[in-house]
This record gives C-alpha cells, sequence and structure tokens, in this order.
C-alpha cells in the first residue's frame, strides 16, 4: 500500500470530518479565484475606461506642464507651428488635439428650477478626431455630439442629472482664458453623453476645439495631443519612439501608465487589501488543516506506535500524514476550482450591477455600472497550489511531537 | 540470545519518578517459548518494550545477539525492530482502513525491497498459516476479536523475525479464542523456531508457557520451567 493510497483511504476513514476541512479549504480557494477574477476584471475594464475616455495610449503635453496637469494652470501649451510637426511626425497614428481647463457651470433660473452652479472638466476637443480617438463621442445618450463651429456644449449624464439639465438648455461657463484672462460665455446643452467612465459622466464637459480657440484665446496652442498606440499593449515602445521622433520639439511624450500612476496605485492597493482578506481566509483553512491533522495524529497513536514497532523510520511515518494532508488539500482545491470558475462565468456573463452605489460614491475604479470579472489563470493556479501548500506544510507539525516520544510512550498513552 | 543485565527502568510522571523494573536480569535464548507473568504493574510490558528495542533503560542493559542496545541510535533501533523482532499486541493495533493482507503486508513494505507482488504472495501464505485462508480481504471490522489477532500474528511473522514479543495476545478474547491463538503460536514456535516472549497474569495462558518468568513490583520473583515441560534441569530460580 503506498503511501498516498493509504492517505486517501484514511481521508475516506474520517469522511465528514476531511470534508468539512477540505470544504474550509474549498471555500478559501472559490472566494480567491472568484475574488482574484473580480478585481482583474474591475482592474482591466477601469484602465480600458482610463484609456477610452481620458488619457488614450499616449500623450503629448508642453514641457512642464506634465507635474502640474491637476492645476491646470493654462500658461504651457503646444503651439501652432510644433503641433503641425507634431502632426507630421504622429503620420496616420489615431491622434487627437485636446485642451484641458476647470470651469464652473452656473444653470440660471431661466432654464432650471433650481438656479446654482458646479465645478466641471472642461475639454476642447476636435469633434471629428476625437471620435476616432476616445470614445465619449459614441457615447451620446440625449442630443447630439459637437461638431465643427459649434459654441454649444456637451456634459456627462450624472452632471445633467444632479443640476437637471436637457439638451436645450443653456449654462454660463465661467473659466480661465490663455495667459490669465477670466471668460465667461453662454453655451446650450447640444447633447450628453452616459460613458462607463464615472469621472466623465460625473464632472465632463467638451466643446469644440476652434469654439474655444476663439473663446479662450488659445492662439492655435493646445494643452495636450490624445493618441492611440499602433501597437496595442506596447504604448511604452511607441511612446519612447514618439519621444525621439519629436527630439527637437518643446514637448513632453508620456505613457497611460504614468498618467494614471495614481489611479492605477489606488487599484493596487485595493487588490492588495482584498488580497489581504484572502490571506486570512487561506490562514483559517490552514488551521482548519492542523487541526484536522492533530486530531487524526492524536487518534491513530497506536497505529503510529505499532508502525514504528515495524520499523517504520519517524519521517516515513510523517510523510503519510503529509500526504493525507496534502489529499485533503487536494479535495478542497478541487471542490474551489469548480466552484470558483463557476462563480467566475457568472460574474464574466452577468456581472453584479454595483450602479446604485457607484453613481453616488467614487470607488477609485473608473467602471459605472456592471463588475465583470475576467479569466485570470496566474491567480487560479497560485490559488489552487497555495492551498495544496499551506495544506501539505501545516500538516508537516502536528506529529512531531507524537514521533519524538519512545515508541512505548505512543504505545503506552 | 538476548540478555537483560541489571535492567532498571524509571518514568517521571510529572509529580514523583515511579520506578518500573528495579534491576532485572534475565537471558531469552533462541527458540524459547517463554511468559512473563505478574500482576498489573509489576514490570511485565516494560521488559517486553525494553527487549523490543521500543523503550530505553534508565540503567542496565539489554544485549541482543551480543549488541548493547544503548549503545544503538534510533536508526539502529528500527533496524532491529524491523528485521529481528516481531510485536503482537494486546489490542492488535491494525490499521481499520487496510484489508487482512494489506495489514500483514505492511510489514514487508519497510526495508526488505521487495516487489508488491511478493509482498502480496508471503502476506497471503502467513495469513493461511493462521488459519485465515479466503479472509484475505476483509477489513479488521468484518474480523472477530480472534481473527484479528491471527492478522497480528500473521504480521508480527511475515518477515520471519527471530523474536517475536507479545503483550497480553489474548487479554481480549474469550478463553476459547484465547486457546486456539495459544495453540497457534506454539505450533509457529515449534515450526519456525522461532523465540516467543508473552506476558500475561492468565493462569490459562501461563500453562502453555515451556518457561515461566514471574515479575512482581519491577522484580524477577521466579524463572521456572513448568514440570510438565521440564526436561531435567528443573527450576531455574
Amino acid at each position: 500500500m503506498n503511501a498516498l493510497g493509504m492517505a486517501m483511504r484514511n481521508v475516506f476513514r474520517y469522511r465528514r470530518r476531511s470534508l468539512i476541512t477540505a470544504a474550509a479549504i474549498g471555500f478559501g480557494v472559490m472566494f480567491t479565484i472568484a475574488i482574484d477574477g473580480m478585481l482583474a476584471g474591475t482592474e482591466r475594464e477601469s484602465a480600458r475606461n482610463i484609456r477610452d475616455y481620458e488619457t488614450g495610449d499616449i500623450k503629448v503635453y508642453p514641457p512642464e506642464y506634465f507635474d502640474d496637469r491637476a492645476v491646470s494652470q493654462f500658461t504651457s501649451f503646444i503651439e501652432r507651428d510644433d503641433r503641425k510637426r507634431l502632426e507630421a511626425i504622429l503620420g496616420d497614428r489615431r491622434w487627437t488635439p485636446r485642451v484641458n481647463a476647470q470651469a464652473e457651470l452656473d444653470f440660471g433660473e431661466e432654464w432650471f428650477a433650481v438656479p446654482g452652479s458646479v465645478q466641471a472638466t472642461l475639454t476642447a476637443v476636435d469633434p471629428v478626431r476625437d471620435g476616432d480617438t476616445l470614445a465619449v463621442a459614441r457615447m451620446v445618450d440625449s442630443g447630439r455630439w459637437l461638431r465643427k463651429g459649434d459654441t454649444g456644449i456637451v456634459i456627462g449624464s450624472w452632471l445633467a442629472d444632479d443640476i437637471g439639465a436637457k439638451p436645450g438648455y443653456w449654462l454660463t461657463v465661467e473659466c480661465k482664458g490663455r495667459g490669465g484672462f477670466y471668460q465667461t460665455f453662454d453655451a446650450e446643452i447640444l447633447g450628453t453623453v452616459t460613458t462607463e467612465n464615472p469621472v466623465v459622466n460625473r464632472n465632463g464637459a467638451f466643446i469644440a476645439l476652434d469654439a474655444a480657440d476663439e473663446l479662450l484665446a488659445l492662439e492655435g496652442g493646445v494643452t495636450e495631443y490624445v493618441i492611440r498606440s499602433r501597437k496595442g499593449d506596447g504604448a511604452s515602445a511607441e511612446a519612447k519612439e514618439l519621444s525621439l521622433a519629436a527630439g527637437g520639439l518643446p514637448v513632453d511624450v508620456r505613457t497611460w501608465e504614468e498618467i494614471a500612476h495614481d489611479e492605477i496605485l489606488l487599484t493596487k492597493a485595493k487588490s492588495s487589501g482584498s488580497k489581504l482578506y484572502l490571506f486570512f481566509m487561506f490562514i483559517i483553512a490552514a488551521v482548519g488543516i492542523s487541526n484536522t491533522m492533530l486530531m487524526a495524529v492524536m487518534e491513530r497513536r497506536h497505529e503510529i506506535g505499532m508502525l514504528r514497532s515495524l520499523g517504520y523510520p519517524t519521517i516515513r511515518i510523517r510523510g503519510m500524514f503529509v500526504v493525507e494532508g496534502f489529499c485533503i488539500g487536494l479535495l478542497g482545491a478541487a471542490m474551489g476550482l469548480v466552484g470558483g470558475i463557476a462563480l467566475d462565468v457568472f460574474m464574466i456573463v452577468k456581472g453584479i450591477d454595483f450602479s446604485f452605489m457607484l453613481r453616488e460614491m467614487d470607488v477609485g475604479y473608473r467602471i459605472t455600472g456592471v463588475m465583470r470579472s475576467a479569466w485570470n489563470l496566474p491567480g487560479i493556479v497560485s490559488a489552487v497550489v497555495g492551498s495544496l501548500v499551506i495544506s501539505t506544510f501545516v500538516a508537516w507539525f502536528p506529529s512531531g511531537k507524537m514521533l519524538r516520544k519512545e515508541v512505548a510512550e505512543i504505545l503506552r498513552s | 540470545m538476548i540478555q537483560v543485565r541489571n535492567a532498571v527502568k524509571e518514568y517521571d510522571t510529572g509529580a514523583q519518578r515511579v520506578t518500573a523494573l528495579r534491576g532485572v536480569s534475565l537471558e531469552i535464548n533462541d527458540g524459547e517459548f517463554m511468559a512473563l507473568a505478574g500482576p498489573s504493574g509489576s514490570g511485565k510490558t516494560t521488559l517486553l518494550n525494553l527487549i523490543g528495542c521500543l523503550d530505553s533503560v534508565t540503567g542496565g542493559e539489554i544485549i541482543v545477539d551480543g549488541s548493547p542496545i544503548s549503545a544503538l541510535g534510533p536508526k539502529e533501533r528500527n533496524r532491529v525492530r524491523m528485521e529481528r523482532i516481531g510485536f503482537i499486541f494486546q489490542n492488535y493495533n491494525l490499521i481499520p482502513v487496510l484489508t487482512a493482507i494489506e495489514n500483514v503486508a505492511l510489514a514487508l513494505e519497510i526495508g526488505k525491497g521487495l516487489g508488491e507482488r511478493e509482498f502480496r504472495e508471503r502476506s497471503a501464505r502467513m495469513l493461511a498459516e493462521v488459519g485465515l485462508a479466503g479472509l484475505e480481504n476483509r477489513r479488521p471490522n468484518e474480523l472477530s476479536g480472534g481473527q484479528q489477532q491471527r492478522v497480528s500474528i500473521a504480521r508480527a511473522l511475515v518477515k520471519e523475525p527471530p523474536v517475536v514479543l507479545a503483550d497480553e495476545p489474548t487479554a481480549n478474547l474469550d478463553s476459547k479464542t484465547g486457546e486456539e491463538i495459544l495453540a497457534l503460536m506454539e505450533s509457529l514456535n515449534a515450526r519456525h523456531g522461532t523465540t516467543f516472549v508473552f506476558s500475561t497474569h492468565d493462569p490459562m495462558v501461563m500453562r502453555h508457557a515451556k518457561r515461566i518468568v514471574r515479575l512482581h513490583d519491577g522484580e524477577i520473583v521466579s524463572d521456572e520451567i513448568p514440570p510438565a515441560n521440564a526436561d531435567g534441569t528443573g527450576a531455574k530460580q
């Protein structure tokens, strides 16, 4: 009888106990797989929504703009002449120029039941190129998207809901123009957008670049170019190529990972926090299996004594318990794998709709509604392997004290 | 030959120190069928454990075939148990998840370098010898107490050790089954020349012994050959 065969028989000897322990491990593995898949899916979707609605794959900024971009100081621009040269370098890539500014949107009593004002991120866009490069233009849910020469505005749907705005209403926009002067202009709401990115829905306001150029005295300057990489995920290499190609131009090329560094860090921190809970879940499973093996050792002490009386070395007897722990872990891992994959399938196909929550609060992820999982093979493998390693590892210890005793003492106890 | 020289065994029971054997000396010759007799607490099991390398002496020496046991490390003592000594326990100590033949084969799986087929053949032969032919694939819970003890005897003998130590082998059996087990041990002793040393406090069991060593409070009080088995040398002590 080999150790594996004997271990399997002993696992089924204490069927209920083994099943409870395996179920605890399975529970841990299942939730590790499911939560890991959910985190992977959320991270992936969040990253996609950052790229599709905010950053593209690469951005080109004026020099010294990047570090202070949150302040939107409106002093650094890629100037008209440099733009022409840059656009020649960008060639047939998908790219679009943008100007970002902070604005105050005033809504008066003529159009709104409750007048007031609200902060928004005002982005001046090339209506055609923006639609080819980013996804906002495709997400209009009422009214229409911008056209060249428009003096109206498109706003995020959550923002519109908050202030009770509809297409056809008028807003007064207050913001700084180039050089720091304050500009105020009226703009008709042309449409609202409901995107997959909560930042756009909550704060986004878009005007046509040619109108902005006149209103804000931009003199042909823009604050950024958003570029889609030809290489898909190879934005970093392409950013280097662009940086080299634009060597003579006063521009600063950044990848989306650099731009969204804080958001990525936040996502990773959330992911680590969630994994800590999973770690504790595994600890509980480890305590469970340790307890099971301790009970097995205590109940089978006479068998241990008998085996030693036959001349079995302690390492071999210990090995039997370790293999038994491994078998319980294997059973648990199999149960957890099936359960975890089932949950993953459900979460990938259906997902869970968190829109009621995400509409009201910023959870750090750029997702707006249904959280969906993604297959994360390394996560699945590490959950299964982790449970097996822990089960095997903790099964090593309980027999140690017993095996250090004299055989007669074991038999007598 | 096994020599016990002035063996002392003391135990710590936490609050006090108990002396289980007080300078016991004894020689056990090859092929003997010997009983260690005495009431509970007299030191029978302790002496068996010391002879079988299951425990260590506090003082004195146990010598098996000229080698002092106390000089041996754990691995060597394992080897002595594996190669030279078979054990029969009062509670049989069979592994419930294994069949009769697998329980017997356990003794062969360690150390001999035999193949699975040879394990099974030898184990089946041994089970047949102890009267369990046809019951090889039964688990212990499907066997009577006497049958379980026969499996335990087969396990002790399958590796053909020169010495078999049995701790109250009939204590959990009814008298008829106990007689059968003793008859079996006697026949194996006669056929294979295996030395049997067994502990008992049952006079019925002692009647089968060819030599009876009586212990009381950790000391040998008599060492005699029963008249029915005497060959002229008479009582040793």
